[in-house]
């Protein structure tokens, strides 16, 4: 764990440096794999900055709206430059708002969009387990097994670090190879969902600081079981019409 | 590699039922064999664990204990003179903790790295009357695993690490929104 680099007298939060070099290279891959799907790259490019855009002003407002009485003695604050009041629920929402309004009106063809977005939410989710376990955060539970990493007062699970392999398993198996065999459109997003939702299933498992839902059931392993239903559905849907064409 | 996702998805109905099924097994299995773990007692600076206790020198040299403001939440700011986010955020915890006499602010110096006549000198100057601690030995910055100042907690009213913040200045809404879920999670 290494929440801080420093060099020289600045501190960088090595966290959100990861994240920023993981957004970049995934950007940077979206315009390739873009092409590959037959999508135009700058649209691609605009339909990142407007999500990426609305889900920043999104998270913001959330948080002012959880918070009305902070904000409401200085309204100035909801332009204020602080990662730390931002509500990612909300964020998600209105970004995701946002790409659905974008993709009616740009009339771009959505499943194929998804596909040329896969790899660079593969990039993404790789670099959210490192910049979770530089921060230490979504630690795993204490054990006693060889490869533990010793966090937070005990050897816990490096769950961060099983959520990355995982991670970059399936980003290889779903990255546009060439000579790859054409797929129909969706089919290399529904997959990449139907395995990361698998993948959440089995690190969140080992988790420290998982949210319970019911007794011992996990939220995390309820709402990744929802998505890893509804991309199998999508799946079958879209090789069934494939082969019906 | 290239053929794989292709051979994979061949049979999507197949792929699915065992994705879906391994899936279900494993959650029941693995939510009865590996509950997941609560902090409890243990301590560490991080949410949900107890904060890490410290006994250090106030400006009068007596020794204050974090666990004498139990009862009540508190805001514990590790700080130093010679660090500029700490200084510009300090006049905000001081107008912030005039409006909630009920919530503790602690700002601990980080003496072992700083001067603390410098430390004493800047509080004078700017007229700060919040309860100041001096780490001197660097051991509760220490138990805090403090990497870059200013860094502050947010603890509940058993001692519990509701929210920490990493760098500043701190705006007065900023602490003020840390503070109502705070207040709040005290009501609940």
């Amino acid at each position: 764990m290494m929440p801080i680099l420093q060099v020289g007298p600045a501190a960088i939060p090595t966290a959100a440096l990861v994240l920023l070099i993981g957004f970049w290279i995934a950007w940077s891959l979206a315009e390739r794999t873009a092409k590959v799907e037959g999508v135009s790259a700058n649209q691609i490019s605009n339909l990142i900055l407007i999500v990426f855009a609305s889900g920043i002003i999104g998270a913001r407002i959330g948080y002012a709206v959880n918070h009305p009485i902070a904000f409401s003695q200085n309204i100035w604050s909801l332009f204020s430059l602080r990662p730390s009041m931002l509500d990612i629920g909300s964020g998600l929402l209105i970004a995701f708002m946002a790409g659905v309004i974008f993709l009616n009106r740009t009339r771009l063809p959505i499943w194929s969009v998804l596909d040329a977005l896969t790899p660079p939410a593969g990039i993404m989710a790789m670099a959210i387990s490192l910049a979770n376990f530089a921060s230490g955060s979504t630690y795993g539970i204490p054990t006693t097994v060889p490869w533990s990493i010793t966090l937070w007062g005990a050897d816990r699970h490096p769950v961060q670090l099983y959520a990355f392999v995982l991670f970059l398993v399936i980003f290889l198996l779903t990255y546009p190879w060439k000579n790859q065999p054409s797929l129909s459109s969706g089919v290399r997003f529904c997959t990449f969902t139907a395995f990361t939702s698998f993948a959440i299933i089995i690190a969140d498992t080992f988790r420290g600081d998982s949210h319970l839902l019911i007794g011992n059931l996990r939220t995390s392993h309820v709402l990744a079981l929802s998505m890893l239903v509804a991309s199998v559905i999508f799946l079958i849907r879209y090789r069934k019409k494939e082969n019906d064409d | 590699m290239s053929s794989l996702l292709s051979r994979l998805t061949s049979r999507p109905k197949i792929l699915g039922a065992i994705l879906i099924s391994t899936a279900l097994i494993w959650i029941g299995v693995t939510t009865v064999l590996i509950p997941p773990s609560v902090p409890g007692g243990a301590s560490a600076p991080r949410p949900g664990f107890m904060a890490p206790a410290f006994e250090l020198p106030d400006q009068e040299g007596s020794i204050r204990s974090l666990a004498e403001f139990r009862g009540s939440p508190v805001i514990v700011n590790f700080w130093a003179s010679w660090c500029s986010p700490c200084k510009a955020e300090m006049p905000a915890l001081e107008r912030v903790q005039k409006r909630h006499p009920d919530i503790m602010f602690l700002a601990v110096n980080v003496t072992s790295q700083d001067d603390q006549a410098a430390a004493l000198q800047f509080l004078a100057n700017n007229g700060i009357t919040l309860q100041v601690l001096f780490d001197t030995q660097g051991l509760a910055s220490q138990k805090y695993q403090i990497n870059g100042l200013p860094t502050t907690f947010f603890l509940d009213s058993d001692g519990i690490i509701q929210d920490f913040v990493i760098g500043g200045p701190l705006s007065e809404t900023e602490l003020e929104s840390h503070l109502e879920a705070l207040i709040k999670g005290n009501e609940r």
